[in-house]
This record gives structure tokens, sequence and C-alpha cells, in this order.
């Protein structure tokens, strides 16, 4: 019924939101959109599922949306995951060249990635993602592909992300229970870089800020590569909380504020405004001054931009983000962000909508869905390699079933 | 910063070429301050600054700095730190040249009143923007004085640790123990005032004089800065012929430098000996080895000068530090970063294993998050349990006095919407709690 199409779906479990996007292979191997799901989230904290049953619902209703769109019905999913616990660093593997001619071969180099992997983690900690870096022929950096060359050593740097088993697990659960196969779970930070980077800004060095309800998840890309990625588990979510104490206003109506009236920039060019807001409990309404708005939003947004710098200065990458900072995520929609951005990091910086990807304009270019189309993009590439891989050893593979079968 | 890193500013005739700034905060830090500017201490500058007028007017020694005019109209704060903030936050462009050019800086004052809680985080944060070394001498509340006051002054004090580079707090309650039953209210303030000018002067020496042993500003910079550190200190003296053993003996014996602040923890120590002129380097020596039986592997800074005025007498002076890595924040870590201490297995090859070593020594130097246990003190330790856990009739008694209600501890700060999650500390501070209450900015 369904098979004629192979499709594949992204969802993303965020702090806000819940997004289910469908997409098949479309012409010249890139992904098309064909739905799209989504509803807000009411289980989650700082990325990470607090309210099992309350997720289960809302990841039903988008999974449900989605496949009216797509007029499909989703078997499996690719799994963005994130929250505080999520980390990345670079592991170094080595390997000496045996061989009598130091000629390196497809040994060597599957040894040399096989040290890499060698990492040493808590027993509870699970490895999400492992992105090779460029290789090093004996102190020779920047090599993407050793094999032929000559040398005695060479090395390679693994950045790793790894969470907690646990509570990765968690959300992995919320879908289970949907009778839903996890195809396989990525880190949101990876999965945005992914959907909005074109190949130009993956090889200059661009740094992806996805700022979402309840996370920032940053990764730098250079050389083609991801070279570090992490998550500060600050979002759209502290910026409310602050504003509700500090202006002394509801939750609810401190997003509204953040919304309607808030920048990342400073309280100073609004000294003097002020905001009307109605209130129930006393009826005048409320008047919230707009300067002691922007200050608390600005320093909340510029510590978190600052944390990132400080992580990334650690992490040596700082001064590979030479071409830009590309916002995605709600928090892209934060007034004055992008000039915040460029103030900290002094690189221009733009947002992130979806790139190479065929669908609806209007669903593209929103920050928003840039997780969840990384994600759908993640699975379309996966589905290339399976297919890859398939015409490859399909002739093998059948001589070796069929043999089985016999005896 | 890169003020203090041109040598050139460090040839300027000025004995040793620093320009040190002692600033009293607030109505106990400007008496203090007046006493200290009696004494000689060439090249250093002295300034009062307070809100209130009356109280600056009976400043006769210290250049006077009146801050808050426009709102507080010459009054005191009245115990509101935020006012006290306030005053010295309005008047930042007009106190500014006063730190311009200045090497090291230190505030005086005492904490739990208006202008001393509030104003001295401000000062020392703007101290520091002009790159001087800021260390800060704060007394603390009398118990008597009501536990308002001892909690707005442990929170200014936690401000001040992270504003400035070194804070050395004098508990007055500690001074109760030293003063005998009759001293009177203004002599026991006199004595509290006088360990402030004795630990001032001490560094002053340290840096300053020229003597058998040199300590140099850089020395003192190198261990205090950016360190946050919590620092007490304590002087002792002694003279005769077993001088240097019985100096080191009540050292060891100042209230100072008992209950939190246990000598053996210390992470850096400053140690000054001044002697009159038959001070020899063997005593220095006998001093010094007697000290370091009482502390740990801890980095320690000598200087011993002779004075012909001390004649027989030694005089010790000691700043011990505690460095801002307490342990109680490496706990709340829910994950310790896995870069600190995950090293790839060693296989072959020894190029991996040396970079695994720079990696090791790196932490050890780093102001790494994952801290290692604090020194072996493991004998003094038990020995210290078991004294604790039999104690004495007299004890027994002194410790049935000292229960009394404890307050319940409101939480100020609402985590809001994150109550019920786990917070998230990153660097010691638990960014839920919104970023202008931590950063202490004004709405007002």
């Amino acid at each position: 019924m369904f098979a004629n199409r192979e499709i594949v779906t992204g969802l993303d479990i965020g702090t806000s939101q819940i997004t289910a996007i469908i997409a098949e292979v479309g012409a010249s191997n890139l992904p098309h959109l064909l739905g799209i799901g989504q509803a807000k989230s009411r289980g989650v904290r700082k990325g990470e599922v607090v309210d099992s049953d309350l997720t289960t619902e809302d990841v039903r209703l988008a999974l449900t949306e989605a496949e009216q769109m797509a007029d499909e019905e989703i078997r499996s999913v690719y799994l963005g995951v994130s929250g505080g616990h999520v980390r990345g660093f670079i592991n170094t593997g080595t390997h000496p060249v045996v061989s009598s001619d130091r000629d390196i071969t497809e040994d060597d180099v599957r040894d040399v990635v096989r040290n890499a992997k060698a990492v040493n983690l808590p027993n509870d900690h699970h490895v999400i993602h492992v992105v090779r870096q460029h290789f090093s022929v004996d102190g020779q950096t920047g090599i993407q592909n050793p094999i032929g060359l000559l040398g005695a050593k060479i090395d390679v740097d693994l950045h790793v992300v790894h969470g907690q088993a646990n509570r990765l697990q968690n959300s992995i659960r919320v879908v289970k229970n949907l009778r839903v196969d996890v195809e396989d779970v990525v880190f949101t930070g990876l999965a945005s870089v992914l959907a909005v980077l074109n190949s130009q800004q993956k090889e200059l060095g661009t740094l992806v800020l996805d700022f979402g309800g309840g996370t920032l998840e940053y990764a730098v890309c250079c050389h083609g590569l991801v070279k570090h990625s992490g998550v500060l588990p600050v979002g759209g979510d502290h910026i409310s909380n602050d504003l509700a104490y500090g202006l002394k206003v509801p939750l609810g109506r401190a997003e509204q504020l953040k919304i309607n009236h808030g920048s990342a920039l400073g309280g100073d060019h609004f000294r003097g405004q002020t905001v009307k807001v109605p209130d129930r409990i006393t009826l005048p309404d409320k008047t919230i001054n707009r300067e002691h708005l922007g200050r608390i939003m600005s320093l909340r947004v510029s510590e978190a931009l600052k944390l990132v710098e400080a992580e990334l200065l650690e992490a040596g990458c700082l001064d590979l983000v030479r071409s830009g900072v590309v916002v995605t995520g709600g928090g892209a929609r934060i007034r004055d962000i992008l000039g915040l951005a460029e103030h900290v990091f002094g690189v221009p910086a733009s947002v992130g909508g979806a790139t190479n990807v065929n669908g609806p304009k209007s669903v593209l270019e929103q920050p928003e869905f840039a997780v969840g189309i990384g994600l759908a993009k993640f699975g379309v590439f996966e589905l290339l390699k399976q297919r890859d891989r398939q015409t490859h050893q399909r002739g093998f593979r059948r001589t070796l079933k069929h043999l089985l079968k016999i005896g | 910063m890169s003020k203090t890193t041109n040598p050139a500013n460090h040839l300027t005739p000025n004995a040793g070429g620093l320009s040190v700034k002692v600033m009293g905060v607030g109505d106990a830090g400007c008496r203090a301050v007046d006493l200290l500017a009696g004494e000689a201490l060439p090249g250093v500058e002295f300034l009062a600054l307070n809100s209130d007028l009356r109280g600056l007017q009976e400043i006769g020694n210290a250049r006077r700095v009146e801050v808050g005019r426009d709102f507080l109209r010459g009054l005191s704060a009245g115990g509101d730190p935020d006012l006290g903030r306030a005053s010295v936050e309005a008047d930042q462009d007009r106190l500014a040249p006063f730190f311009a050019d200045t090497d090291l800086v230190m505030l005086i004052g005492g904490l739990g009143g208006g202008i001393g809680s509030g104003a001295m985080p401000v000062l020392a944060r703007q101290a520091r923007e002009v790159g001087a070394l800021v260390l800060s001498f704060v007394s603390l509340p009398f118990d008597l004085e009501g536990q308002q006051r001892s909690q707005r002054a442990d929170l200014a004090r936690n401000q001040l640790l992270v504003a400035s580079d070194a804070v050395i707090s004098l508990p007055n309650q500690t001074f109760l123990e030293i003063v005998d039953e009759k001293t009177r209210l203004p002599e026991t303030f006199e004595i509290i005032n006088r360990a402030v000018l004795q630990g001032v002067r001490g560094i002053w020496q340290m840096i300053e004089k020229a003597g058998l042993i040199n300590v140099s500003f850089q020395d003192l910079r190198s261990v205090v800065q950016s360190k946050h550190a919590r620092s007490s200190f304590a002087v002792a003296e002694a003279e005769g012929e077993n001088r240097a053993r019985e100096v080191v003996e009540s050292l060891l014996a100042h209230p100072l430098l008992t209950g939190e602040n246990q000598l053996e923890e210390a992470d850096a120590l400053l140690v000054n000996i001044v002697g009159g002129d038959s001070l020899s380097i063997s005593e220095v020596d006998r001093i010094m080895e007697r000290l370091r039986r009482h502390v740990g592997e801890v980095r320690i800074v000598v200087g011993a000068s002779t004075n012909p005025a001390m004649e027989d007498k030694v005089e010790l002076t000691l700043i011990a530090s505690w460095h801002r890595k307490a342990r109680s924040v490496s706990l709340q870590i829910d994950a310790p970063r896995m870069e600190e201490f995950t090293f790839p297995v060693p296989i072959e090859g020894s190029e991996i294993e040396t970079s695994f070593f720079k990696r090791a020594n790196e932490i050890t130097t780093s102001t790494s998050r994952y801290v290692a246990p604090p020194p072996d003190s493991e004998d003094r330790r038990t020995d210290r349990f078991f004294a604790q856990s039999q104690p004495s009739l007299n004890q027994q008694r002194r410790i049935k006095k000292q229960l009394k209600q404890g307050m319940l501890k409101l939480d100020a700060v609402s985590r809001g919407r994150f109550e019920k999650s786990a917070p998230t500390i990153h660097n010691g501070e638990d960014l839920d709690v919104p970023t202008f209450v931590r950063r202490g900015v004004a709405l007002n």
C-alpha cells in the first residue's frame, strides 16, 4: 500500500515544540519534504523529557499531523536528542605503520580509527556520534585520505558526542510507547548543522547556534567537518522566567512580552518607553518598563552567547569561526540577536533556514524547523548509504542467503 | 591590564615604583583608613569614601571622597546595600581617576551595613577593570548585631569574592576571644582597626621594603591574582631567646586561624617576618621550618626584613588563602566534564604517552572544575575528630550554651519554571537563576 515510496521521518522533541518531518529521496538525491507535523511540548524541560505521559501525547499529535499531510504511515523515526548531559570532545588515536615499505593501507586507517574510538567514558555514558576529523601522517596535518601515502605514523582526531544513557533512553522510550521504531538517535546540534549550512559555509568555518526553548546547541564547522559541538542548557524558557521574575508578571505574560517587545541588545534605546499589559487582578493595566525588559533579556542572552564563546575558546575552536555565525531555532526570532552575536563573535551573523532541501518555502525558511529538517536529511543520507551498500553487496549476499536457506 | 604589564610603570622613582591606594569604604572603613593614614607608609595614598558627610568630616588624615550626593544628600545609606551600591554606581565616572594607573588597591570596610556591603563589590570590580590588583579587608559583624546583618554581610562577602582578587576577612566575633571582659567598646574597635592596620602594613612592608628576603609585587600578584581567594591573616609577636619557636606557636593559636580557616588546607601562604637588627637568616629558616610542618604542599611566599625599632622582638605576619574552588561546588556538578579526565588508552609509541602527561599537568595547574581530594592530613584530622568526640566537661558546657534556635532559610531567589528540575550548574553558578540577579544589576 505504502510501499511505493521509501520515506524517512525526523522527530525533534524540543522544549517548546515537537516537530515531525517526513521526507523522501527526491530529485538529484536531495531530500524532498512530504509532511510536517508540530505540537506544543508540555513535558520537556531544558531539552529533556520530564513527563513521559504528556510527551507521549504530544509526540502522537505531531506524528499524526505529519502522517496526514504526507499521506504516509510512519514506522520509524530518526530521533533528535539534546540536554545538558550531552557533551562533545576530541579524542586522538595514533597508529604506527608497520609494513616494510611504509605504504599506508586500508587496514592502517581502520586501526587508527579504532584506536581513536577507544574513549574512556563513565559506565552510564553512551556515545551518540563519532565524527572523524582529518588524518595526519608523520605530523603533516589536514590529509583527507591517507591510503596510498607513505609514512611511519598516522594520527586521527575524532569528535565524540556522548550523553548519559538513561537520559537518552527517556526520549527513546516515549517514541517506543507509540509503537514507532527509532532508527537512530542524532544530536540536535549536528542535525541543525546538516540543515542550515551550505558546503561553502562548512568549508570556511561557521558557528551554528541552535537557540531553542530550553537549550542552546552549538557546533563549529570548518574544512567541511564538524570540529566541535556541545549544549548549554539555557534557552528561551530562561528568558521568560527571568522576565517573569524581574518584571513580576505571570510566566505566560512574560512569554508574550519577550516575543512582542523583547530585544537582545540592552535596554538603553528603550529608555523611558513603557508597555501596558492588561492585568485581571489589579484592574488598571500594569505598566512595564521596556528598559528593564530589554536589560533583563540582553543580560541573559549575552551571557549565554559568552558562555558558548568561552567554551569554544577552551576547545581551541574560536579562531576557526571565520565565515560567520548562523543562528537558528526559535531563538533566532529574538530581535537584535544577530547584532549581539556579531558583537560577541566578531563575524557576520545570519538566521539559518534549511538549505539543499526541496519543499514548501514557508517551511524551509523557518528557523524553528531547522532541527526537524536536519533529522530528516540525516535519515535520507542514511537511506542513500544503505541503497549504495545494497547495490554493491546484493549479488554476493543473495548467493549467501540462498546457500544458507538450503543448508 | 596592558598598563600593569608595561615594565616602564615600575621604574618611577617612587619607592619600588608601585602605586598603592588604600581606600576605606563606609564608616568602619573610613575610621580604619584614618588610623592607617597616620602611619608613615610612603608611596601609599589613603582615601576615605562615604556617603555620610558627618562621618566624613571626622576624617583628618585621609583624602575624603563623598559619593551618592544626588540621592542620599550627604546622609548615610541607612544599612541598605542597594543604596550603597547605587551611590557608587552613580558616581562611577567621578571615581575612575582614583583607580587610574594604580597597581594595588586595598579596600577596607565593614560588611553588614549599607555603604560597605553595597559599594565595595562595585569598587573592587571597577579597580580590577583598570588592571589593579584588588585586596579587600573586610570586617564581619558581631553575632550580637543580629542575623539579618550577618546574612547581609555573607552575601556581600560572596559578591566581593567574585569581584576582587582576594578577600581578607576579620570576623569581629573572633576578637571577643582576644579582648578581655573589661575592654570597652571603643577600645575593641580600636583593636580591630589595629588588626587591619597590621595586615595592610604587613603587605606593604612585604612588597616595598628591601630586606633579607625580598618579595616583589609580582610575587603577590602571582599568589592572589584572579584566584578570588578567601583569606585570613594573623600576626604574632615574640621576643627573647626562643622567639623563633614562640612566635610560630602563638601564631598557630591565633583565633583567626580556626574554624573554616584551617591552616593545613590553605592553598597559598604569604609570610612576612620582621625582626630587630639581630634577626638572622638561620632564625628565619627556623621559623619557616616550623611553619611548614603545619601546612600542606602549598605555595609559600616569604619575605623577611629588619627594623631597628623592633629591638629584640620578631613579628610574624601570615596571610593564608583558600582558593575559590570550594569542594561544595565540584560536588554539585552532575557530570564532570569529560575532556578533563578521559585520555586515550595508551597504545603503542611514546607520542601518546607524552601528550597524556602534558594533559595531566595542565589539569593540575588550570582552574579545573575537577578538584583533586584535599591534601592529606589524615593523622591531624583523626586527632581533631577524637578531640571533638570526647569533649571535656568544660567544653560540654560551652557547646550547650552555643545551641540556639536556627533560622528557617527562605530561598530569596525563586527558580520559577525550573523549580523542579535539576539545577544547571556551570562554573559554580546556577544558570537557572536570572542573570540580572546573579550579576546584581539593579532595576530601579
